[in-house]
């Protein structure tokens, strides 16, 4: 019995130093949780917030470009139906 | 139809990359400091400011390129090429000085250090290409060629930025960071890197495809006006 529990506490101990020194590593620093993951989300919020207003604005744009298309070929068609 | 369907293409890009790219990034483990502690989860803003700011060069660049060819030859192309690249800059730029000092407060204690070349040199680019912006929207008949100086100045900027660390004493680390990147960093790092370069890719085109229609509507309304089809 004593020989089981001898060797189960050594292979604790072994596993217990080779999770420490290698792959399990916390994935958020001692202390320091909330405000780098406030940092974090902020920073790439901030970024696809401001991508998705260029792509808005971009669309926009390109609708206000059909539209100018669309009054200029009915211009065309009848000059006396629309004067700008 | 063709515009609805490059949207469609790009909403879904960026949908994609709007889950996988963070989700691959924020789950990887954090790489260690060298008292052998991980670092702080802050860390995690280098993949997306490396990656923004990489963007915004990369734009500086393109829009140079194209103010070359409008210079040289009054191309209608280049200028398209020009001005999309230059709202780019715009927006990438932004980007990176408002991911930068995020990073910097919990990194360095502080949002801003008026001392750091590269922070200044940084801001200083960015505030050219939104010049650049507000000379081709207010400047009238012409201002394409200052507009296009403007963009090859800032071009020179670039590799002050870059090269700042290597010159002046500053608060960002000397050296090549992304040569000597921690093991645990480097799959993360190129990832976000390439999944960033994409986006630029999406947006830029969908700019220029803006640009190129807005010109040939221009183009239609002139040839439209001299041929006396339309009362103005």
């Amino acid at each position: 019995m004593k020989t089981l529990l001898c060797l189960l506490l050594s292979t604790g101990l072994a596993l217990a130093e080779e999770w420490k020194s290698a792959d399990l590593r916390p994935m958020m620093g001692p202390g320091e949780g909330f405000q780098s993951t406030t940092l974090v989300t902020a920073g790439y919020a901030f970024i696809w917030l401001l991508v998705l207003a260029f792509v808005t604005s971009v669309w926009l744009r390109s609708r206000r470009i059909d539209r100018e298309l669309r009054a200029l070929e009915e211009s065309i068609a009848d000059p006396s139906r629309v004067e700008r | 139809m063709k515009r609805d369907g490059l949207f469609g293409i790009a909403i879904a890009l960026l949908a994609v990359a709007f889950v996988l790219v963070p989700s691959w990034i924020l789950a990887a483990p954090l790489p260690l400091n060298p008292n052998g502690l991980p670092m702080a989860y802050a860390q995690k803003i280098f993949y997306f400011h490396v990656a923004v700011a990489w963007c915004a060069f990369l734009s500086v660049f393109v829009c140079a390129g194209g103010s070359v060819f409008q210079l040289a030859k009054r191309s209608p192309r280049g200028d398209a090429v020009a001005i999309a690249a230059a709202e780019l800059v715009v927006v990438f730029g932004l980007c990176t000085l408002v991911t930068g000092p995020l990073w910097a407060r919990k990194e360095w204690g502080v949002w801003w250090v008026w001392k750091d070349v590269r922070l200044v040199t940084m801001l200083i680019l960015w505030i050219t290409f939104l010049a650049y912006l507000f000379v081709r929207r207010y400047g009238g008949p012409g201002s394409e060629q200052l507009a296009s100086g403007l963009a090859l100045f800032g071009a020179v900027n670039v590799p002050i930025v870059y090269l700042s660390v290597f010159f002046w004493r500053t608060q960002h680390p000397q050296g090549k960071v992304v040569g000597s990147l921690d093991p645990a960093m480097r799959a993360p790092f190129w990832l976000s890197l390439a999944a960033f370069s994409i986006l630029y890719g999406v947006l830029f085109f969908l700019r220029l495809h803006l640009e190129r229609q807005r010109q040939r509507l221009a183009e239609a309304q002139l040839a439209a006006q001299d041929a006396g089809l339309v009362r103005w």
